[in-house]
């Protein structure tokens, strides 16, 4: 299995290669007043609207605050931080590739993508590699996590995205480890 | 060659579907016509019948082309006007139409069709016909026409391979030109007509593949009008395929018909059709018709001619199928260029208004395709907003480039645009079967229905317009049904024989709502209620606690159906619930209200996905947010200045005073709950501070009325509306009749925005309804009004609700003058009482009165007389300052209203008069919402509240002690007839209290058109009004359905000469205004006896 792998604060992460779409440097998004605070809002790119998550809100981490450009007169947000959108796949493109893995691994019918702090590289994995993830793993609670694979001097957390972009009624009745939970 | 056949008989059934729906609305309105029937109507019916039986003759669809045939026939009979066309006719066609419908559907199992009874049922009238003499079109039609009809319909006919039958279609196609070349000067005719003077008809028709015919009419004997008539007829008839390029010998300038020796004229015609085409058309025996050669001259002269192929495909079998189906194709198509002269008679303006679909050419392009279109073309638009920019700096030096941009940009915008329409269809792609379903059903069921449709050029998507019939579908066959009643039932409730149905579409809060209103017998929710406990649907005791609301919402409860018996029409308890999970489906909504005996409505809401709706797009917060321009009525913007004196506080709710009303106001940053940490956090002053500060200031010179609000700047804030101290916008919108301002920061732009679907992680908020794509390409939230509603918790009142004309009479300005007396509670707030509502008022010296509190009454002993005292802000709930001691430091006075109620020893304590005047008072009755209000109104610029002094009274538990026990009025409807909106709310919340339903009406006009159609158990009318005044409504009540309905006058001045007259009038008494004992102790005594 190929995977895309980047860093989120001090985590190697990565997630299947044939559920990404494309990634992009972070650009103008608009907020959506009233949304859980792990939506960081939307984002158009070449006319599909994306639904940007926050990936450090999802894990529920201590508050990072944005820090903001003042004195600018744009309503949209930059952030300042060089930071990268990993926009992913749909259900429906998935499911041209592979029905299974679109049924067990991309389950969202809207174009979403994650907020990530910088880019790594594709690595190949081999599935028997991927151990679950060790009880005392910090920053990632259980559910997002699809399992973890040593490379090199690194610990690379494969998520579970599928939880990432379920939302939190699903993650309270359906509490697997595993990667094969549907999430609707 | 099997593939191009089965292309082939794809066309025609395409083909043959359009005609089809071209005929359905025709011959409706040739069966609600009759004789009257336009004949371009009856034309176009006959044509398109006619092309359907070519082409299926063509491809060797006998079932097809005999009932066809067979309707074509009647058809003729009823175009020359031989046969009256009675219901009995356009039934059976009607019938023969949805049997070719079948047939075209499946045209492969065509064949196996039983069409005898339709046929039969046609033959069967045209042989009685038969004995009828012909008027009109004497050379019948050649005997050949007559038999076509044996010949297909002989069973050897199998059906058959294509080929064989093209040249009996084709055969005489080609003759046409060799008899035009020996043709062009016909023999016996001493006037030839001569292309060369026409020849810019010539060029024309070589361009467009028209031949030329003359065409030799027989005119009948007659007076002068009759052959202008006829002659106006013919004219027509050729019209509609072509031109009448000269008559022979030439008419008058009026048009008048010379004298003709040998009762024929000579029409020279120019046409695409064939002869035997156009021989059909006009029916006349072949040799009257001559084809006339273009000169080989002129047609050198002339550019290459399209015509030329149609000819020459003879020789080209393969080919010849596709050619051959053209002429009968183009027989139906409008011919817009020559349209221009008489459509003012020849296209009804029903045809019109009724969305009748004209025949377009189309061209099937997959969804699919079309959203990467639109997709691209959004780019594109970016895409252009980015060159715009980058080459700003360089356009000055350039002009050429300036020019270059400005195209690239224009273009851009019309192909978004023209994409961007592309998959939106008008809502009458549905909505124009309708009718027919209607007819069909009212005539099944023995009722009488008339079926209005409305705003059918509403579009919608196409996914959505696809997924609307089947619902709107069942809900109409359900309302023909069940909620019209038959004819007889109807007379007998006094309504109209036939029942009013009408579908209307139009938009509202950028969705599209499609009404589905009756005037039948509405639905019982008592009944519902019996019926869905009965079927274990809900518990009983549930259904006694379930609103009306929530009880008629079980009619879309799964296997819920209301019929008392199965009929084939409705009733088998699938349906309702399907509707509303189709229409949820297309993320809509379904909204029901009913009236018992009055009608129902049932609206669809429903979301116009991809629609493109105009929007402002403002700012709050440092966001962007489009707000649908439907429903804006308009945008005030408040200077820094004027914050002060145009918002004001109203129980922590920010009003705006704008000519003459109070407008809620609604924060949009706040409300939206946007965080200063989503935004840059520039400059948060708080608003409601800064404008307090302002108006601290601006009142010091002028502090008594409204010492409260410098008080109130000092509590901490209620809520939080943060914002800035600058000029604000405020954007007044209409929401399902309530009106309410919604505060932005800014104003940007005004757009034409794509809807698009809001991310399904962003549906937990309700205040928007979608999202779109903004110029830049940032992305911006759609407002959705209800929802920013909802979540500001603005009530708008339920009775102002269920009277929307009520609002709108309450701004317009009042024809009567109140005399009021203002006066400024202990709290600060100003309150009016109209003068005879009010016994007396007494300045009382705190000293000289000694104030009790017994049991949390307050009592007062003055002038040994002890009074119940109130306080009416605080019953009101409106206080909020504290209040000052009741055994008071403060002020040395006080004043005592004694009401005009007897029996009651009441004082409402205010602490002072402010002002008594003679005013129009413009009651608003949305702004402050409390029981015990009648409503505000502003009055020389200052807020006033108009208490409900008997309401105050019970709230205060204090009812006067002769109220007797209070007779149940509950369900009785009552009118109310006051040109004064302020007293005609006064009236109908006292009765609203009693019980009643009550209904209103502005003046005796209005009320009497009310009595005629609805019945009453009250009438409470005002005497002295515009138009119709209370007693000659009296005098007109008893010739209305309402003759025995009880009326009741009420007045300002009353007097024992106006009581007489009243009661003359027929009335049973008369009462002042406002005096709601009297009125009710009236009502009382009517009810004893």
């Amino acid at each position: 299995m190929l995977v895309s792998t980047f860093h989120l604060g001090n985590i190697y992460i990565g997630v299947d290669i044939l559920l990404v779409r494309e990634i992009n440097r972070s650009m103008e998004y608009t907020p959506i007043p009233g949304s859980p605070n792990y939506i960081r809002g939307m984002l158009n790119i070449r006319g599909r609207i994306i639904t940007l998550f926050d990936l450090k809100r999802r894990f529920a981490w201590s508050q990072e605050e944005p820090v903001r450009q003042s004195g600018q007169d744009k309503e949209l947000v930059v952030e300042p931080k060089k930071q990268y959108n990993v926009i992913m796949k749909t259900h429906h493109e998935v499911m041209r590739i592979s029905r299974r893995l679109a049924d067990t691994q991309c389950t969202w019918e809207d174009p979403v993508g994650l907020v990530v702090d910088r880019l790594g590289d594709v690595r190949n994995v081999v599935d028997d590699h991927i151990l679950p993830p060790p009880a005392n793993l910090k920053g990632i609670s259980a559910p997002f996590i699809r399992g973890v694979v040593r490379i090199e001097k690194e610990l690379l957390v494969i998520l579970n995205i599928a939880k990432i972009f379920g939302s939190d009624d699903h993650l309270a009745t359906d509490v697997t480890t595993g990667g094969a939970s549907r999430v609707h | 060659m099997a593939e191009e056949d089965e292309e082939l008989l794809a066309m025609f059934v395409q083909e043959s579907t359009e005609h089809l729906e071209n005929i359905e609305p025709n011959l409706l309105i040739l069966e609600e016509r009759g004789a009257a029937t336009d004949p371009e109507i009856i034309n176009s019916l006959f044509r398109g019948v006619h092309s359907i039986k070519g082409s299926a003759g063509f491809f060797g669809l006998t079932a097809i082309s005999k009932l066809s045939h067979t309707m074509e026939n009647l058809l003729g009979k009823v175009r020359d006007k031989s046969i009256e066309p009675t219901t009995e006719i356009s039934g059976s066609l009607l019938s023969g139409l949805d049997k070719l419908k079948t047939m075209v559907h499946d045209v492969v199992n065509s064949e196996a069709v039983d069409a005898s009874a339709e046929v039969a049922e046609i033959q069967a009238i045209l042989e009685r016909s038969g004995l009828a003499v012909p008027v009109v079109a004497p050379p019948k039609e050649p005997p050949a026409q007559e038999k076509a009809p044996v010949v297909v319909a002989a069973p050897a006919a199998a059906p058959a391979a294509p080929p064989a039958a093209v040249p009996a279609k084709e055969a005489t196609a080609p003759v046409a030109p060799s008899v035009a070349e020996t043709a062009a000067a016909p023999k016996g005719v001493s006037d030839p007509f001569v292309l060369e003077n026409f020849p810019n008809m010539v060029a024309d028709a070589l361009r467009d593949g028209h031949h030329f015919f003359v065409v030799n009419v027989d005119v009948p004997p007659g007076g002068e009008q009759a052959r202008k008539d006829f002659v106006n007829q013919f004219s027509q008839l050729v019209d509609s395929v072509g031109t009448v390029v000269d008559i022979k010998p030439a008419l008058s300038a009026e048009g008048s018909v010379p004298t003709l020796p040998d009762g024929i004229l000579r029409f020279l015609v120019s046409t695409m059709l064939t002869a035997d085409l156009l021989q059909d058309l006009v029916q006349l025996s072949p040799n009257a018709i001559q084809p006339l050669a273009i000169p080989a001259g002129m047609a050198k002269a002339a550019p290459a001619p399209v015509a030329a192929p149609v000819k020459a495909s003879a020789p080209e079998p393969a080919k010849q199928p596709s050619k051959s189906t053209t002429p009968s194709s183009r027989l139906l198509k409008p011919r817009p260029e020559q349209d221009g002269g008489g459509t003012g008679q020849r296209v009804e303006e029903r045809a019109k208004s009724s969305g009748q679909p004209t025949v377009e050419e189309t061209l099937r392009v997959s969804v699919a395709l079309l959203d990467e279109l639109i997709n691209m073309a959004g780019e594109l638009v970016l895409t252009r907003n980015q060159l715009i920019r980058a080459t700003a700096g360089f356009v000055a030096q350039s002009p050429h480039l300036a020019s270059l941009v400005q195209g690239i940009d224009s273009v851009t915008s019309r192909i978004h645009g023209k994409v961007m329409q592309a998959r939106m269809q008008p809502v009458n792609v549905v909505f124009n079967k309708f009718p027919r379903i209607v007819r069909d059903l009212a005539l099944k069921l023995g009722k009488k229905i008339d079926l209005e449709v409305r705003g059918g050029d509403v579009e919608l998507d196409k996914s959505v317009i696809e997924h609307l019939s089947d619902p709107l579908t069942h809900m109409i066959r359900n309302v023909a049904d069940h909620a019209i009643e038959l004819p007889k039932d109807r007379v007998a409730c006094g309504k109209p024989e036939a029942g009013r149905v009408e579908l209307a579409a139009y938009h509202e809060n950028g969705m599209v709502n499609i009404a589905l209103i009756d005037d039948g017998a509405g639905i019982d929710s008592e009944r519902i209620k019996s019926k869905a406990v009965e079927k274990g649907l809900i518990t009983e005791a549930r259904g006694n606690e379930m609103s009306e609301e929530e009880l008629l919402d079980l009619i879309f409860a799964p296997g819920f159906s209301m019929a008392k018996k199965v009929s084939d029409v409705s009733g088998r308890g699938v349906g309702m619930d399907v509707v509303r999970t189709n229409i949820e489906k297309l993320r809509g909504t379904v909204h029901i209200s009913s009236k018992v005996g009055k009608g129902t409505r049932i609206i669809l809401k429903l979301p116009l996905t991809l629609a493109i709706i105009p929007a402002m797009i403002v700012s709050a917060g440092k966001l962007r947010f489009a707000i649908p321009e439907i429903g804006l009525i308009e945008i005030v913007r408040v200077a820094e200045t004027d914050l002060a004196k145009q918002i004001q506080m109203v129980c922590d709710a920010p009003v705006l005073s704008l000519r003459h009303t109070l407008l809620p106001l609604v924060d949009l940053t706040s409300t939206l709950g946007i965080e200063t940490h989503m935004t840059d956090g520039r400059g948060g002053v708080h608003w409601l501070d800064s404008w307090l500060q302002q108006r601290a200031q601006l009142e010091e010179g002028n502090a008594s009325l409204t010492s409260s609000s410098t008080k109130r700047s000092r509590r901490p804030p209620g809520h939080s509306i943060s914002y800035y101290s600058q000029a604000i916008y405020v954007m007044v919108i209409n929401v399902s009749g309530n009106t309410f301002g919604l505060v932005v920061d800014d104003v940007l732009d005004s757009e034409e925005i794509v809807v698009k679907p809001l991310p399904s992680y962003a549906k937990d908020t309700t205040c928007f309804s979608a999202v779109t794509i903004l110029g830049d390409g940032s992305v911006a939230s759609i407002i959705d009004y209800s929802g920013i509603v909802e979540k500001a918790k603005i009530n708008f009142s339920s009775l102002e609700l269920a009277s929307s004309d009520l609002e709108e009479v309450a701004r317009a300005a009042l024809r009567e003058k109140q005399n009021i007396i203002l006066l400024e509670t202990q709290s600060g707030l100003v309150m009016g009482i109209v003068n005879n509502m009010v016994s007396r008022v007494e300045v009382i010296q705190r000293n000289q009165c000694r104030m009790e509190s017994i049991n949390n009454q307050s009592y007062m002993h003055y002038n040994n007389v002890t009074f119940h005292t109130i306080y009416p802000d605080r019953i009101l709930g409106l206080e909020g300052n504290g209040f000052p001691d009741d055994s008071g430091s403060g002020e040395e006075t006080f004043c005592m209203v004694i009401p005009a109620i007897t029996g009651l020893q009441v004082g409402l304590v205010f602490s002072k008069i402010v002002d008594t005047m003679e005013t129009y008072i413009d009651l608003d009755c949305h702004v402050i919402q409390a029981d015990g209000l009648f409503g505000t109104a502003r009055i020389n610029g200052r807020l006033v509240l108009f208490p409900d002094l008997n309401r105050l009274f019970q709230l205060a538990d204090i009812m006067p002690a002769t109220t007797e026990p209070q007779p149940d009025y509950d369900g009785l409807r009552a009118l109310v007839v006051d040109d004064t909106p302020f007293l005609r709310i006064v009236t109908a919340t006292y009765l609203s209290q009693a019980g009643f339903l009550v209904e209103q009406a502005e003046d005796g006009l209005g009320a009497s058109q009310r009595l005629k159609t609805s019945p009453y158990d009250l009438v409470v009318t005002d005497i002295n009004m515009p138009v119709m005044d209370g007693l000659e409504l009296a005098k007109e009540i008893p010739s209305t359905m309402n003759a025995d309905t009880p009326v009741i006058a009420t007045t300002s001045f009353i007097s024992s000469d106006l009581v007489t007259r009243c009661v003359r009038a027929g009335m049973v008494g008369c009462v002042p205004s406002t005096d709601k004992f009297r009125l009710l102790n009236m009502l009382a005594t009517m009810r004893r006896v």
